[in-house]
């Protein structure tokens, strides 16, 4: 086990002053791990890291010692707590088609959401009327999930608590995913399959609006279900279908925007430390996010979008991370990952408000995730 | 403006009705099928044009490739050669290799070779090696296409060429890779011709390989 290196700062302190916009002792770094420590770990499977909250621990712990430390972690249970919500959320294993280690997958491989888009999705345009009228819990199925684990919620959600406590706390290093978010739309979007909402998006354009209208209300308050659960701080609401690789600004502005801004300005005024997590490219409407709070958000980004764009746009409003292509991290060197890390820190650190970050593969060579760690330890120095 | 003019601007302003009642007009002025799919397809193309300007998006394709599959699909009763038509398409085969399931991009990639006249066979997700070499064999398919978005789906990809090397295939297909992640680093890796991350440019590798259009 690596001893991790004393700094200024502790990475609650580091992060929390990027989020205000300010220069920190050096750049924060965050690689999102989701199952990785499985990969690694003889006595610790996928299906161990999604259902048992204390080998889950046990793996990120393991992990952020062997790699060197990291800025912020994620806690064990808290897998759990996604994919088995009740609510209808995209992860949710009781809604749409979720494949799951252990269960219809082998113990080693990872969730997998199967979207049967074109031939038998998993709603169908007629259905929309009956959402409107009903709401969504008459989706519910039983495929990959049951009441065995609706009522395991109770015990893990303790063991939560007590995980992420025990990163502010002893770690002094941050959770993020102590709740998530959706909106309806990028929901309406993955349960239609993305292909039938396009299509859906010319056909039944009111009724789509009509159903976001009636139920962002409800899915901003079921982002706080998990938060209830977690007892923690920070609130993740991911969006990917209402970017420009998927719809018009015209459209963006119509289904996503308005509904997007309510959710993130209601959870940063309950107080909520709130990740935008962005995937797929976003560059072209990145301007629209200057209407958020400023000083209180951070932005994920992933590969697609321009970082350096972002930075010149966005740079004094909201601190971002991102942009390092995930894949990498298992295709990729530790040279070339210290490159581009070089290159984002070079182009966006300066005045604060920036996190090196990326996605990490479940199969990422550990020296290489250890590279965009080092090189932020190295190079990202702020010189007060 | 003409009828052919019309129906080209309907498929281009995603006019969807407009585009079935004029399909169905023609029919019964007694144009041919082949050249209404023509007709078709220069909006096809032109949506394509306005896509990679950026003027369109991913929802402009997707419904376009719609419309031409139900165009076609009023026109089939009367399209009585279209079994034959089919066996003088080339042929592609394209699938998400196995331990993947994503198949967002890859039923775009479908129906937009559809609209460019291919004679697609999909095979769906999740497909094992044997079933990619099994089906080329079948049907001397030229093109075969891995789609995948899991760092995962690159061993597979590597070992469906492999298959199709042991099988002495390898030489007589052309090999697309396409996903968000893919490279040409994954290209090589993959012992592929070709790779993608866009359906629409995808499709112009196909040409290009198939009938040397650029």
């Amino acid at each position: 086990m690596e001893k991790i290196q004393e700094e200024a700062m502790t990475s609650v302190e580091r992060v929390l002053t990027s989020l205000q916009l300010k220069e920190p002792d050096r750049v924060p770094v965050w690689p999102l791990i989701d199952f990785l420590p499985a990969y690694y770990l003889e006595h610790i499977n996928i299906q161990d890291m999604l259902e048992n909250p204390d080998k889950a621990q046990e793996g990120m712990e393991w992990i952020y010692h062997k790699i060197g430390g990291f800025d912020i972690a994620m806690a064990g249970g808290a897998m759990y707590m996604m994919y088995f919500n009740p609510f209808p959320d995209i992860f949710s294993a009781y809604y749409l088609d979720w494949r799951l280690p252990g269960r219809q997958l082998p113990v080693d491989i990872p969730p997998q959401l199967a979207e049967k888009s074109l031939l038998d999705p998993f709603l169908k345009a007629e259905d929309y009327d009956r959402i409107l009228n009903e709401g969504f819990f008459w989706l519910v199925n039983f495929n990959s999930a049951g009441m065995k684990d609706l009522m395991n919620l109770g015990k893990i959600a303790p063991k939560v608590v007590e995980n992420t406590k025990k990163w502010w706390e002893s770690f002094k290093v941050p959770t993020f995913t102590d709740g998530a978010g959706a909106t309806v739309f990028d929901l309406l979007s993955t349960f239609r399959g993305s292909t039938n909402f396009m299509k859906d998006i010319y056909r039944h354009k009111d009724k789509i609006l009509e159903i976001i209208e009636k139920y962002t209300d409800d899915f901003i308050l079921m982002g706080e279900y998990g938060i209830s659960n977690s007892q923690g701080k920070t609130i993740l609401v991911g969006g990917t279908r209402a970017s420009s690789d998927f719809i018009s600004i015209k459209h963006f502005e119509e289904l996503f925007w308005p509904y997007f801004k309510k959710t993130i300005s209601t959870y940063v005024k309950k107080g909520y430390i709130v990740q935008m997590h962005m995937d797929t490219n976003w560059t072209d409407r990145l301007h629209y996010f200057r209407e958020l709070p400023k000083g209180k958000l951070y932005l994920h980004i992933d590969e697609r979008t321009d970082i350096f764009k972002a930075k010149e746009i966005l740079g004094d409003h909201i601190c971002i991370e991102g942009n390092l292509k995930p894949s990498l991290f298992t295709v990729g060197t530790p040279n070339l990952i210290e490159k581009k890390v070089r290159e984002i820190i070079d182009k966006c650190a300066d005045g604060g408000g920036l996190m090196v970050g990326s996605e990490i593969p479940d199969d990422a060579k550990l020296e290489n995730v250890k590279a965009m760690i080092d090189t932020c330890k190295k190079y990202g120095q702020y010189r007060k | 403006m003409s009828n052919e003019e019309a129906l080209i601007e309907a498929v281009v302003e995603m006019d969807e009705n407009k585009v079935y009642d004029i399909v169905k007009k023609m029919i019964n002025e007694g144009i041919q099928p082949k050249e209404i799919i023509e007709m078709l397809g220069k909006g096809v193309e032109i949506v394509g044009d306005k896509f990679n300007k950026k003027e369109y998006f991913l929802t402009e394709l997707v419904m376009a490739g719609e419309i031409f599959t139900q165009a076609v699909k009023i026109m089939e009763p009367i399209i009585k050669e279209k079994m034959k038509e089919d066996e003088k398409k080339e042929t592609v085969i394209v699938g998400t290799v196995k331990g993947d399931v994503h198949d967002i991009g890859k039923n775009i990639f479908v129906t937009l070779l559809q609209a460019a006249g291919f004679n697609v066979i999909d095979l769906g997700v999740d497909v094992p090696p044997e079933k990619f070499v099994e089906k080329a064999k079948e049907t001397n398919a030229k093109v075969v296409g891995y789609s995948g978005l899991l760092t995962v789906a690159l061993e597979s990809m590597k070992m469906t060429t492999e298959e199709f090397k042991k099988v002495g295939l390898r030489d007589k297909i052309k090999i697309i890779i396409g996903g968000l992640p893919v490279d040409e680093y994954w290209m090589k890796e993959a012992g592929a011709d070709g790779f993608t991350d866009n359906a629409f440019e995808g499709v112009n590798i196909v040409k290009n390989w198939l009938r040397g259009e650029a």
